[in-house]
């Protein structure tokens, strides 16, 4: 066990954890906070993606030991950012959502993506957003909420 | 968004003196919902109650908050929007004041026409359409009566708009402010509903309620609950369904600081697991990573898919149990070979992998349980859990929780996973077992969509129609040992494996239809849209090539082929065609269009998409799809339903879309080896046109799923040449 | 990086006209650009080009080889497939924004979850590739001559390649790992890294001599 300071959407939190506890783990269970997914454990679905120091990062294959002081940001924590909150905005606006599960990292792998490409391509969207799986499929309606999003932040 | 306790100021009691639950001798869960009738009246009807009372439905708060039960799990599809909209509508209710819940395990929410609560077989609106109207309308009646009784006029002079009551010389009431009075109210037998013009909700484009909170984060699926002392659980499953460990070493999985217990616990195919229970997931799934079992698989079934696929091939040249037998058997035999197809397809096994894991949280108190779950079959799943913890089902509180997704995996006619989480409860008696299952389990853990063979021979004419049809499907039976079989396998057919082809809508001549069911080790399950996912696949690419072989336009050879009556599959094909023109007739080059219609689950669907091949795959730039359902109680969630269906549709056509197994084991483990489409395989646009009608309601979860596989390998042939005929889709 | 290239460089050519008797060879028959006067005999070169055979099965093996690719994507395991859930290269070979490869890559071995990582990981430039498009391995002439190419290498001379060898972490990274999700230790290269350096010295000292092209 050892104890990490970790700097979460802002907060300063400690947690004493084993070191190989992956970030997602960390995030759900020592702190509460349920909004970043499991959904497959092999950065494979992007449900878990946070971001670490501004970087999309798959908290389902990183572990806590690895963060050191890079700053967090989880989706509880994202709508602070314009670009956040003009994200989620955009996927309430565009009725996006179905089930709902994968969204949480969807709208953090999108908001990188704005952040650096404030007006993506198609080719930007599908590769940012080509590792992220939405089992419902919302992929027809995230494309058409990236893009508003994007033409709201002009 | 799960049933929460109100306050004794709500319009009724509290739920736990308004929910007077009684159990019969039999067992069965008898909630007494009316507050002016007796409770002996109500424990001598055992049966469901066919009058569902709205006090059950709907909490009128003095705030003026709506909240209204939604009798069906919400896992994407939308019933957490749309069936309070159709009973906010008859209500009058201010939608912007509406609050949706998943109503909890209960009689009164069973679904009307199936007698048990669930969610599948795209019934949510078309069975409880006219339910949740009756409900709005009759709470309607008794606040317009409480209303009318306050003022001394008559109800008809009274009318509603937007959560108040207005009646005669300006007086108006809200409906928060007449709640109490109207709990007096007698419930109306029967009440008048709206007349289709007088829709305020019904009809529109409404957005969903559920979208803010599961865009922050802060929407509880079940894998998110939290409770004071709780315990998470892994199981280590057999690796062969149905086998049981030989020994068990758990000395280094015990040394891991914050493991609680292991022990072993029976699964539901008569074979033994290991759980493992922790403090948190990871420990847990540490502890059971160290476990060192070995497992004896002597005497059970080693499937294997390659053995199956042969053994499925054998048998499907032999004729089968008789699904449909129409006219001529030996018309076939007059017809030359150079008139003949002759046709063999084969369909892998499919999981569903929703994108939240399965999961169950329990708490047994010795003579109560509490039950956390997103169940598309609760009151199945409250009977087994019952079972398991030696109580009765009214002893069970069982929480309905929004869960990540299910097509068809969370309605689990034999309830394993509740039954294996309540078996872990029991252990550990008053704390609260979170049971989760990793992806890894998920995909190895079984309950598949069937592998199945067809073989078809068709006859054809000499004007290229068909003149004669044999086909034989060959697969697992998926209600086969379930409750549900007695009223779905039919002179040994299991209709769940020839819909799509037995009750096809083209008017086809000697039309025989048989059926297969071989037994294996290895638990099935309805896949969204089950028996159509591969049987529409057939139907659709022979039709296809049929119309090719005639040298007839794809959508005319359907418009000839379908019966006259097809009234749904053929409005959705006139509707196609008028909407996909603009596109379709200037294909540029290296681009085919591909078409498929077909009609499950009560609703017609047809479908044009635009294909080309892209780095050796399928590249759908444009799927132009239309669709009947009756009427469109919510046309955005349909629009949704049928842009984001198709791409689950998809699913069937990905080169790593198949689960297979090598001698008993599942060769597949996650997402790496069995891969959904992410958004590079998804079609670049889809637009969904809705065929206006005044007809009941039909469903939408399912059938987008079967059109869209068949439409794009029609296109891909127009490319290669080739027909496909070979699921996934490995090459092109 | 530049400056300490020339003062190793001085370094090395003093040592070698301080070590009198050997005479100056043309560069290798393949005709790369030395911009360097090498000091090496034919002994030496021909222990050059031995031990850039010993180089080139380190280079091509798939610790290192599956960053070195020609395409939009790396590759990873022993059977070199290409990278699964979509990662691109993106332009300047680290990914792009939402899926860059520092989304799951960090700058150690990530032990628990079986994720590889050292600093900075990311895909070696095009110029850099050492596979064709269909994801080949090219040839031992081939490799060498790109290797050796400095409008292709970063502008890196012998010595400069013998650094980067020596210490850049992503090198390093090839002979430390790490264990594969199930556990497994991954496949190392041929040589120790020790070795790889010693056998990169002599390539190097031999004037960085390239096979002909069979």
């Amino acid at each position: 066990m050892e104890t990490y300071k970790l700097t979460v959407n802002g907060q300063p939190k400690e947690v004493t954890v084993d070191p190989g506890t992956p970030l997602l783990w960390v995030l759900r269970e020592d702190l509460k906070m349920t909004g970043t997914k499991y959904g497959c454990g092999i950065a494979a679905c992007g449900a878990c993606t946070v971001h670490v120091a501004g970087v999309a990062t798959r908290s389902c294959v990183v572990p806590v030991s690895l963060i050191g002081d890079r700053p967090i940001v989880t989706i509880e924590g994202i709508g602070q950012d314009p670009v956040g909150r003009a994200v989620q905005d955009a996927w309430v606006s565009e009725d996006v959502v179905q089930c709902g599960y994968c969204q949480s990292g969807q709208i953090m792998s999108v908001v990188a993506l704005l952040k650096r490409t404030p007006k993506p391509t198609d080719t930007n969207i599908e590769q940012s957003m080509g590792g992220n799986i939405c089992r419902c499929g919302t992929y027809v309606r995230i494309r058409e909420a990236i893009k508003a999003a994007s033409q709201q932040l002009k | 968004m799960t049933a929460a306790t109100n306050s004794a100021n709500d319009l009724l009691l509290s739920r736990r003196s308004f929910l007077r639950v009684s159990a019969t001798a039999a067992g069965g869960l008898i909630v007494s919902l009316y507050l002016d009738l007796p409770l002996a009246a109500q424990e001598a009807s055992q049966a469901k109650p066919k009058v569902y009372p709205p006090d059950a439905f709907v909490h009128i708060k003095p705030d003026g908050k709506i909240v209204i039960q939604v009798n069906r799990l919400e896992f994407g599809q939308g019933v957490h929007t749309a069936l309070p909209m159709i009973l906010a509508d008859e209500l009058d209710a201010d939608w912007s004041q509406v609050v949706s819940e998943l109503a909890p395990a209960a009689d009164v929410f069973k679904d009307p026409l199936y007698g048990i609560q669930m969610v599948g077989g795209s019934g949510s609106i078309a069975h409880s359409f006219q339910q949740y109207r009756e409900l709005g309308a009759k709470t309607r009646a008794m606040l317009v009566a409480a209303a009318a009784e306050q003022w001394n006029v008559p109800s008809n002079q009274c009318r509603t708009e937007a959560s108040v009551v207005r009646g005669p010389g300006g007086r108006s009431a809200k409906y928060a402010n007449l709640a109490v009075a109207a709990a007096h109210m007698p419930v109306p037998e029967t009440v008048p509903l709206k007349k289709a013009a007088e829709f305020r909700l019904v009809g529109k484009k409404i957005r969903r309620l559920d979208s803010r909170p599961k865009c922050d984060g802060s929407l509880k699926f079940g894998l998110d609950l939290d409770l004071p002392r709780m315990k998470v659980a892994l199981v280590a499953h057999p690796p062969i369904f149905g086998a049981s460990p030989r020994s068990v070493d758990d000395t280094a999985a015990r040394s891991i600081p914050g493991v609680a217990d292991i022990f072993e616990i029976p699964t539901v195919s008569k074979g033994t697991a290991v759980a493992v229970v922790a403090d948190k997931f990871w420990t847990a799934k540490q502890a059971r990573d160290r476990l060192r079992i070995d497992w004896d698989l002597s005497g059970v079934e080693r499937a294997d898919s390659s053995q199956l696929r042969e053994k499925y091939k054998a048998l499907a040249g032999t004729p089968g149990n008789v699904a449909v037998a129409r006219g001529d058997e030996k018309a076939l035999d007059g017809i030359a070979a150079t008139n003949r197809i002759v046709a063999e397809y084969e369909f892998p096994y499919l999981a569903h992998s929703p994108m939240e894991p399965l999961n169950t949280t329990v708490r047994f108190d010795g003579n109560r349980a509490e039950v956390w779950a997103g169940s598309q079959f609760q009151t199945v799943d409250q009977m087994a859990i019952a079972e398991v913890l030696g109580l009765k089902p009214d002893q069970i509180t069982f929480h309905t929780e929004m869960a990540g997704g299910g097509f068809g995996r969370r309605a689990t006619p034999d309830s394993h996973v509740q039954r294996e989480a309540a078996a872990i409860a029991k252990r550990l008696t008053g704390t609260p077992v979170k049971l989760v299952w990793t992806r890894e389990d998920d995909v190895q853990g079984g309950y598949y969509r069937p592998m199945h063979v067809h073989r078809v021979e068709i006859g054809i004419g000499a004007d290229g129609m068909p003149v004669a049809w044999h086909h034989v499907i060959v697969g697992q039976s998926i209600v086969a040992g379930t409750p549900f079989a007695s009223f779905i396998i039919k002179n040994g057919v299991d209709e769940t494996a020839v819909e799509g082809t037995a009750d096809t809508h083209y008017d086809i001549p000697n039309f025989h239809v048989s059926a297969h069911h071989p037994t294996v080790n290895v638990p099935v399950l309805w896949w969204r849209s089950v028996g159509h996912t591969h049987n529409a696949f057939v139907m659709e690419t022979l039709i296809d090539e049929l119309a090719t072989r005639a040298k007839m336009d794809p959508i005319a050879y359907r418009r000839k082929l379908l019966k006259p009556d097809a009234k749904k599959l053929r409005a959705a094909l006139d509707l196609m065609e008028e909407k996909s023109a603009v596109w379709r007739t200037k294909l540029p080059k290296g681009h085919a269009v591909g078409f498929s219609c077909h009609e499950s689950f009560g609703t017609g669907v047809a479908c044009a998409v635009d294909v080309s091949i892209e780095n050796e795959r399928p590249k759908i730039h444009r799927v132009t799809v239309a669709v009947d359902p009756g009427l469109a109680v919510n046309p955005l969630t349909i629009e949704s339903q049928f842009q984001a269906g198709v791409c689950f549709g998809i699913s069937q056509l990905m080169a790593k879309g198949a689960i297979t197994l090598k001698d008993g084991y599942v060769e597949q483990s996650n997402f790496d080896a069995y891969t959904p489409p992410y958004i590079i395989d998804a079609p670049a646009a889809v637009d969904v046109h809705i065929v206006p009608s005044t007809e009941k309601p039909s469903g939408c979860g399912e059938p987008p799923v079967p059109v869209i596989s068949p439409a794009v390998v029609n296109a891909l042939s127009q490319l290669t040449g080739k027909r496909y005929r070979t699921l996934p889709l490995v090459t092109v | 990086m530049v400056c300490s290239h020339r003062a190793m460089l001085r370094v090395f050519f003093v040592t070698l006209v301080a070590c009198a008797g050997w005479s100056a060879t043309p560069p290798g028959a393949s005709g790369q650009s030395v911009s360097r006067k090498q000091t090496a005999t034919p002994a030496t070169r021909e222990a050059g080009l031995v031990a850039w055979q010993q180089v080139y099965s380190v280079l091509t093996h798939p610790r290192c080889i599956n960053c070195h690719t020609a395409t939009n994507y790396p590759q990873q395991g022993d059977d070199r497939h290409r990278h699964l859930f979509n990662v691109v290269r993106g332009a300047g070979d680290k990914g792009v924004p939402g899926l860059n490869c520092a989304t799951c890559h960090q700058s150690a071995n990530a032990e628990s979850t079986g994720v590889p990582g050292a600093h900075n990981w990311h895909l070696a430039p095009l110029s850099m590739k050492w596979q064709d498009l269909n994801d080949k391995i090219l040839s031992s002439a081939d490799v060498c001559r790109s290797l050796t190419n400095r409008s292709k290498n970063h502008n890196l001379d012998g010595p400069g390649l013998l650094k980067h060898h020596q210490v850049e972490p992503l090198v390093h990274w090839a002979f430390q790992p790490g264990r594969s999700r199930d556990g497994a230790a991954r496949s190392l290269p041929p040589l120790t890294h020790d070795e790889f350096v010693a056998a990169t010295r002599t390539w190097v000292e031999g004037g960085m001599p390239c096979p002909q092209n069979p």
